[in-house]
Order: C-alpha cells, then structure tokens, then sequence
C-alpha cells in the first residue's frame, strides 16, 4: 500500500485545511468549477469511501475497502456482525488518520433487504462527535 | 516545493511511483489538500491515473521490446524480425521412411498383366505402421512408376511420411494487392509442398524458391513464410522475381499435415489400401522412420537468425556450414565440421560434416544424399563437403556402490536401479553432443548423490567402438578411439589378451572356429581361436596398437562373417585415462544397455563390523 504524507496538526488548525473534490463530479451553479468537500465534509466523504469501496477495486491495493456492500446478506449472527465492526474500525483508524474514537453501529436488515450502517468519530483538531450514516439496498 | 506541471516526472514504470510523482506535482498548489489522505477522492483520481500510466507505460514497454529480436517474445515478431534478416524459420517436419514394395504373379481377373500405368502407386497412397502400440498412418510423398518383370511389379525406395495430405485451392485475383494464400492447417511439413498452377487449362508445377540470385523474370516459383497467426502462406512473383500470375489462375497446394506424435523409429510398415486393386504386397522396409521434429522454437529462431546472416548463405567458414546444416536438417541433435586438413589421414578439399539426429545414433542414405545436395549448391567451388556418419565411442559402465542400509527404506535391488538412472541422467545431460568430454570424477559424484544411504562407490570404465566389415574381401581396417589406451609397461597382461577384446567373428578357410582379436602389451594386434578355453594364437602380427594416440589397424584379413548381426567387429579397450574426449567426428556415449551397477551393504556403517574386520573393498581396475 502506499505511503501517505502525516498531515501538518498546525495547518489542520485553520479554516479550509481539508479541501478534497466531490465524487459527485457537479458543477459549482454559480462558478461552472467541481464543487469541493471542505474540513469535515471532506472527513465525512473519505470515511465513507473507505467504507464502500470494494476490496480489489483500487488498482494495486487489493485490501483497500471495507466492502461493506458484499456483506448485506451476510451478517445473520451477532458473532459476525461483531467481527465485522471491528474490521471496520481499524481499517477506518489506518486509512484515515485524521479521526479518533471511531465506532460501528450496524442496523437491524430485517425483511428490509438492506443494511444500516452508522459510523461515530471525531475529527483531529476539529469537530467532535461526528457520523456518518447510509444504507447499503440491494442494487435490484 | 512547488513544481511546475511541465516538471512532472511522467517516466516511471512502476504504480507506486507514478502515484507519488503526481502527489509531489499535487504539492505545488493548495487548491485540493487532500491528495495524502487514502479514502479521499483525491486519492481515488490520483490512483486511476497512475493505474492508466502505469498500464501505458508497461505496454510501450513491451511494444518496444518487441522491436528487437533479442528481446521479443511473441512468436509472429520473432519471425518477422527474422524475416528482416533472411532467416525463414523451419516448419514441422513428418517423419519419414523409406520401403520397397514388391507385388508378386499380379494378374487382372481376366488373366492379363495390368500396365505400368495402373499400378503407379500414387502420392498419398496410404500406409499404416504400429509403433510403441499406436497405428500411425503414412502417405507416399511422391508418385512412383514401378519396374516390372513379366508380372512382377517392384517399388524400389518409396518415400513415406507420416501424416496426411490435404490439398488446398484458391482462385488469384489481381484486384487483391500483395495476395498471400493462407494454408488451412497449421501443421505443414514446408519441404513436401507441392504447387500446381492451372492457367487457361495448362497445368505447371511451381518450385519452391530457396535462393533469389538465381530467379528471373520467368522462373515459375513460390514463396512461403509463416504469417502471424503461424500459419503458412503462400504467395507468388511479381513478374520480376519469379513468375506472377493471371486473374482466374487456379492455384493448388498439396501439403502434408504433420501429426502432433512422431513415430520415429518405426520399421514396420504395411499397405492400408490396395494398388490397382491388388493389396498382397511385401513390404521391405530399407531406412525406419526417422526425421520427425517440431516447428523451430523461438529460441531456435534467435539463436539461428543471426548464424544465418553472418553466413550470408554461403558456405566459408565452419560455423557456415554448423549453420546451414541446422537449417536443412532440423532435427539435428549435434552437427560437428572440420576441414579435410584436420583429418586422419589428411583429405585436401574436402569439409566433412558428421551430424547425429535426435532419435537415432545416423542419418539413413536418403537423408545424407539430400543434406549433401543441398550444401553442394552454396559452398566454394574447390570444397567438396562429405557428410560422414558420427563415429560413436561407447563407454561401458561398471559400477559397485556401497551403502549404509539403515539409511534408506529401498532394498538393494532399488538403489541399482535408482544409481543405473542416475548414470543414464548423466548420458543425457553431458554426453549428448560434439567435443563433450566424460568426467569420470563427476560421474562417481552424481552417483553418490543419487540417494542420501549411498556411501562410496568405485566405477570403472571400458571404451567399445564397432568397425563396420566388408564381408569376404581380404580387407585391412582401423580403429581409432582417440585416447589413449591403458599399457603400464612392455608385455602388459599379454598371456591373457593385454587390453583388448572383440566380439567373434570367422575368416575364409575357417568356418569352424569363431575368431577374435587382443593384443600382446607390446604393441601387436593378435588373432586368436579359443581352443578349451584356451587362447590359441592364429596370427600373432594381425594388426598395430598404438597406446598413445588409440589407434588399431587390422591387417588385410577376409573376414566371411561376423558375430554381431550388423557385420561389425565391436573392440573393448581399457583406457589410459578414466576421462574420456571425443575427437572430430566421434561421439561419446554411455551404452545404457550395458550399465552394470552392483550395490553392497557397507558392514561399517551399519555396525556390523568394526575396525575394518570382514571389510570388502571392490578392485578399481577390474571390470
């Protein structure tokens, strides 16, 4: 896996210290420019495709990804579910290293068909108590 | 540092790489800081750019690489970057043999002898032999007119091969620039192709055109070359290199698919269709099968491609000839050459080139004739070259080991078995070729190594060579083994025959006693008769040994027949050396027929015996 650069604590301190693209790709309505993801957003939007990503989708790093859409029938007993938490967690703490206290809740699929996935953390020198939450459905 | 985006480093090869270069570009701006961090979207467009230079990158890589001849590894480049240097790569070759066929009292139902037209036995005709128990089916490669005594039909030298034929036809048509015809089967022995042109209803064979120095404007000939799907293609002149042709031109290709199985060695053959309706012919086979080998190998092709340039296809220098021989005869295990000047005795003009094939110790009379035309064509006027078979020096193989028995979980008999493979590996490994030299020393060592119980071994060795006979005529010959023979001193072992033994063999005036040749340790080649297991000396100046260079020469004798089926005389010498080298035209090998290998428990090791008590040790010098 490649290396990544600490980022700097003291420009973490600033406004705009995280400014990423958005996956959505959209076209800021005023500027024309592709809208950005700032600070916590930014945080919000890597944790989440940390999540999502599939394992083997990222050329050359066949263990980024928590996969979690491969685990939407999967998850039929709580010893699984709680492995899978914890999997989640560390991959999280590796990947991004600019969150702490991260934690997993994982919905209850029921009939639904579909998986809740809420995750807490909080950001490095910037706001506490964070989530990002969605739902992973069967695609048809 | 900021870098500017002309000062990218866009040449690395490797991902990682690529990834960093476009992060330490990234460095140069603070539009988008998050580049560093792996679940950001920075990281995801960063690492599909790097993915797709990387992909670009390898594939330039390998396109490039392809360019070259030293390093190009797919096939169809191979042999165009061949083709640039003149160099047609071999195709398959089938294995052939040649038979005599004779069919006996042949009358038609009303009682007339059929013509000679009617009983030509066609090409393609088929055949059938059983080698190693699987049928193999063999085709005539060429029509054969038969001579015929009263109602006696007689095929002398039909040339078979195996495999089948198959005949392709296709129409030209000048609208279609650079026309190539392409052959539907992938196996095709290029030497049997057959070409026939059907112009306005005349029918003209086509040749395969080999050298272009010698083609005009007319010569009715074809090229071929393999084209990338490694296919044979044909094609033809342009009216100034050889012979075009018309809009409507018929062309046939008549070609033998090789099989995938060579039977090489098979010598029993037997008519699977009938000629003329007649089917009870005897078949005689005059040279097995022989000659079978694959399309040549990349490797081959490189290692070849250039030989073959250097050579300019002309015969000068020996490595021409090396070169040139491999060509024509593909199937080439080793090919040794050397200048009438280096040979024994001298022969001034000459180049002789000995060449052993794959599957069998000579080359038949048909093969030899048909390399030597070949080369008669591209060498210097004065050299004449002569293909000589290899003249192969057997070494016999006697060999006890000692072992530690509770070592091993093999019973004696195993480990003779496991040795005797182990000094058949050595044969195949070290011995197969021209100017290879036996090293006793690593023989013993690889017998040691063959199993961890094996302790010691002694093995001890014997030079056999055949000298072919000419039966009744009173005939000298010689000898020559090339290294020097065992003589310690004046008269060595001369009451029981010195160093050297035959097989048997019987004389004019004497068809009652079987004859044999040894020697007196002093230099003399006797004749001797065992008379109640006595020698009795016959001619006690029969013949010259000279220990030093290993020579004998026979003195003229008549020799009426022999022991040995193939009318050859086999002389066992012992060596001076237990390092053995082949000279010019000769070939060493370990007669794996004849591997004696005895294993002994070793009383020491395995606690019998202590402090050398009941200890045998085998003599290095018997055998």
């Amino acid at each position: 896996m490649a290396e990544y650069l600490k980022p700097n604590s003291k420009v973490n301190a600033v406004k705009d210290a995280y400014v990423d693209l958005d996956l959505l790709m959209k076209p800021h309505p005023v500027t024309g420019d592709i809208t950005t993801k700032k600070d916590s957003d930014a945080v919000k939007r890597s944790v989440r495709n940390i999540v999502l990503t599939n394992k083997f989708e990222r050329p050359f790093k066949p263990n980024f990804g928590g996969s979690v859409r491969d685990m939407l029938f999967e998850l039929d007993s709580s010893r699984k579910k709680t492995r899978f938490k914890k999997e989640l967690i560390s991959l999280i703490e590796s990947l991004e290293p600019r969150v702490f206290n991260v934690s997993v809740e994982l919905g209850e699929m029921g009939d639904s068909n579909s998986l809740d996935v809420r995750i807490f953390y909080s950001i490095t020198n910037g706001l506490p108590n964070q989530t990002s939450e969605f739902t992973v459905t069967r695609v048809r | 540092m900021s870098i500017k985006s002309s000062n990218i480093n866009a040449t690395d090869l490797d991902f990682d790489a690529i990834a960093s270069n476009i992060k330490t570009y990234l460095k140069g701006q603070d539009k988008f800081k998050d580049y560093d961090f792996e679940g950001s979207t920075m990281s995801v467009l960063i690492d599909m750019l790097a993915y797709a230079q990387h992909i670009g990158g390898v594939n330039t890589n390998i396109a490039a690489s392809e360019l070259f001849l030293d390093s190009a590894q797919i096939r169809k480049n191979v042999v165009s970057r061949a083709k640039d240097l003149g160099f047609i790569p071999a195709t398959e070759k089938a294995s052939s043999a040649t038979v005599s066929l004779d069919f006996n009292g042949v009358l038609n139902p009303d009682g007339t002898i059929p013509s000679v037209n009617d009983m030509i036995l066609p090409r393609g005709h088929k055949f059938s032999s059983v080698f190693d128990g699987v049928t193999y089916e063999f085709v005539v490669s060429k029509s054969v007119t038969p001579s015929v005594s009263v109602n006696d039909f007689n095929y002398e030298s039909v040339e078979i091969v195996q495999g089948t034929y198959v005949t392709d036809s296709f129409v030209f048509d000048s609208q279609i620039k650079n026309a190539k015809f392409v052959l539907s089967n992938a196996r095709v022995d290029r030497s049997k192709l057959s070409v026939s042109v059907n112009s306005a209803g005349v029918d003209t064979t086509f040749a395969l055109s080999t050298d272009v120095s010698s083609i005009t404007s007319s010569s009715e000939v074809f090229y071929t070359q393999e084209n990338e799907e490694g296919f044979l293609e044909v094609y033809f002149g342009d009216n100034v290199l050889g012979k075009g042709l018309k809009d409507g031109d018929v062309i046939s290709v008549t070609y033998i698919v090789v099989d995938e199985v060579h039977a090489d060695g098979a010598k029993i053959f037997s008519l699977l269709q009938s000629v003329n309706g007649f089917s009870n012919a005897t078949v005689t086979t005059i040279s097995p099968a022989n000659g079978g080998a694959e399309k040549e190998s990349i490797e081959s092709i490189k290692f070849k491609a250039t030989k073959f340039y250097t050579s300019q296809n002309r015969l000068v220098t020996l490595n021409d000839y090396k070169a040139k021989v491999s060509e024509y005869y593909p199937n080439a295990d080793a090919v040794a050459v050397w200048g009438g000047e280096d040979n024994d005795p001298p022969e001034y003009g000459k180049v002789f080139v000995s060449l052993k094939p794959q599957n069998a110790d000579y080359l038949s009379e048909v093969e030899k004739a048909d390399v030597q035309l070949k080369l008669n064509q591209l060498n210097m006027l004065t050299v004449r070259p002569v293909i000589v078979n290899p003249e192969i020096i057997k070494i016999l193989i006697s060999s006890t080991f000692k072992y530690n028995d509770n070592e091993t979980t093999l019973s004696k008999g195993e480990l003779e078995a496991v040795v005797k493979n182990s000094i058949i590996n050595f044969d195949n490994t070290n011995l197969n070729n021209f100017d290879a030299i036996f090293r006793h020393s690593n023989l013993v060592k690889a017998i040691d190594e063959s199993e961890k119980s094996i302790l010691s071994n002694i093995t001890n060795i014997r030079l056999a060579k055949k000298a072919s006979i000419t039966l009744n005529k009173s005939l000298g010959f010689k000898v020559n083994l090339g290294n020097s023979l065992y003589n310690p001193h004046a008269g060595h072992n001369s009451t029981s025959g010195g160093i050297t033994s035959t097989t048997g063999f019987y004389i004019t005036g004497d068809s009652t006693n079987i004859q044999y040749f040894d020697d007196d340790g002093n230099g003399k080649i006797r004749r001797y008769i065992l008379s109640g297991g006595v020698r009795s000396i016959q001619d006690s100046e029969a013949g010259t040994i000279d220990y030093v260079s290993g020579q004998i020469s026979i003195n003229a004798v008549n020799i009426t027949s022999t022991i040995n089926t193939d009318t050859s005389i086999e002389f066992t010498l012992i060596p001076n050396s237990n390092d053995v080298i082949a000279i010019r035209g000769s070939l060493i090998d370990i007669d794996i027929d004849r591997i004696s290998v005895k294993g002994e428990e070793d009383t020491i090791a395995s606690g019998e015996s202590s402090a050398g008590v009941g200890y045998s040790s085998t003599s290095s010098t018997s055998y």
